[in-house]
């Protein structure tokens, strides 16, 4: 038997690998659609559940986290490139700030110790809850004026609206604002496991004043490559586990091409709603357990 | 183009014409990547893991280790996975289960740095000079990234 603190379970000793992988694949499922659906990688369900429920290393769980959000990103993306839903030259400009970040992001974490990540998470998460539910809703916000490099870069498009029957147009705004904003997020997806969805989405609807269901499709079509920019560094540094990140990984993909295709139907007030609540849950969780 | 530039613009939406392509190959190309790459590393993930899963000594050992990922545990490292690209090879030579499932984690990573090759190509092949700096720079960072963590 294992030694463990009092008020910590044993439950990693108790299971056999079969039960293991098991447990761990539904879980990515559950992450998987919940992540494609609000425009996340899945990390703010994985790195939470792997780490509060389950007892597994925080450094494992953000390991693990990596490569589910690039499963997420991947699998949804197909559906959104199909859909015309994401803007591949936003996300693309946008990458260069968010795989700079990662890079950095992974160095910072090789150097902090877990408590602070614990805070960090909380604290990231937390605020981007608040962003999301104090914002205006899409229709009664006034358009931001293009700015000079979305026009140079051909960055402005337009989408399908599944819910309003018609095709949506949109300009791009603030586009350095973006950028900058990018990098905070690519590096906190470096150092936390996440695909900080949460910021990304924020970041273009309020900077860049684009529709919410570009930005999360964006958004996701941009997490597998600042996720890959981190990953790497986990890979060598032997964070990635097999035993947890296989199962995890798999069902993480089977949901989130499940989740992909519920969003084109879905109410973009209801989804923003959902996604505050959610996130919001979570930060306190890991506050908590990062004080603690 | 250069002398009658501008034109044949409808007079009420100058940019809306020129935004408008985005790259016709490129979005069928980036979704069939993607879909491979996804496809092709679950596949060896799922592969690996029933490999461990029938395994009686992939199986033990796996039991062994799994108390030590709990919160805690000191040095994840010392669960002896491969990590480095030569201990997966060979691992996958002699057809060891966690060595296939980290080739196919591997593969994963990689999928969306095939992607932003993918697009670098596809942006030369449209002249696009900005976008080929762009997405060209981006590969940088990440081939760089991968040079450093391994």
């Amino acid at each position: 038997m294992p030694v463990v603190s009092g008020r910590e379970p044993a439950r990693l000793g108790q299971v056999s690998p079969l039960e293991l992988t098991l447990v761990l694949f539904v879980i990515g499922i559950v992450a998987g659609a919940l992540g494609a659906l609000l425009g996340l990688g899945g990390g703010f369900v994985v790195v939470p559940v792997l780490t509060l429920f389950l007892g597994v290393n925080i450094r494992l769980a953000i390991g693990t986290s990596i490569v589910t959000v690039i499963a997420t990103s991947s699998g949804a993306a197909v559906a959104y490139v199909r859909d015309h839903m994401a803007n591949m030259r936003i996300g693309m400009f946008l990458e260069l700030a968010t795989s700079t970040g990662a890079v950095t992001g992974a160095f910072l974490g090789s150097i902090l110790v877990p408590k602070v990540l614990y805070v960090i998470f909380a604290v990231v998460l937390g605020q981007s809850a608040i962003a999301v539910a104090r914002r205006k809703s899409l229709e009664d916000r006034p358009p931001l004026p293009a700015d000079a490099w979305a026009d140079k870069l051909g960055l402005h498009s337009s989408y399908p609206d599944a819910a309003r029957g018609r095709v949506v147009t949109y300009h791009v705004a603030r586009s350095k604002l973006a950028l900058a904003l990018m990098y905070v997020a690519g590096t906190m997806s470096g150092l936390l496991g996440i695909g900080s969805g949460t910021l990304k989405v924020p970041a273009m609807d309020l900077a860049m004043g684009l529709p919410i269901k570009v930005s999360t499709a964006t958004s996701n079509f941009m997490i597998g490559v600042t996720a890959a920019a981190s990953a790497g560094v986990y890979f060598g540094r032997g964070d990635v586990n097999p035993l947890i990140s296989a199962p995890v990984a798999v069902g993480v993909l089977i949901g989130a091409l499940g989740g992909a295709r519920l969003l084109s139907g879905i109410n973009p007030r209801r989804l923003r709603v959902l996604f505050a609540i959610v996130v919001l849950a979570v930060a306190i969780d890991m506050l908590v357990k990062g004080v603690s | 183009m250069k002398d009658r530039g501008g034109l044949q613009d409808s007079p009420g939406s100058p940019g809306a014409e020129q935004t408008e392509p985005v790259v016709p190959g490129l979005e069928i190309a980036v979704s069939i990547v993607l879909r491979a790459g996804v496809i092709l590393s679950s596949l060896l993930i799922a592969a690996g893991t029933a490999v461990v899963l029938a395994t009686p000594s992939s199986r033990s050992s796996a039991r062994r280790a799994i108390p030590q990922l709990r919160r805690g545990a000191l040095a994840p490292t010392a669960l002896r996975t491969p990590h480095t690209l030569a201990a997966v090879f060979s691992g996958v030579g002699r057809g060891h289960g966690l060595a296939i499932v980290m080739l196919g984690l591997l593969l994963l990573i990689a999928t969306p740095v095939l992607r932003v090759m993918v697009s670098v190509v596809a942006f030369a092949l449209e002249r696009d000079r900005r976008f080929v700096l762009i997405t060209g720079a981006v590969l940088c960072v990440l081939i760089g990234s991968f040079a450093i963590g391994g």
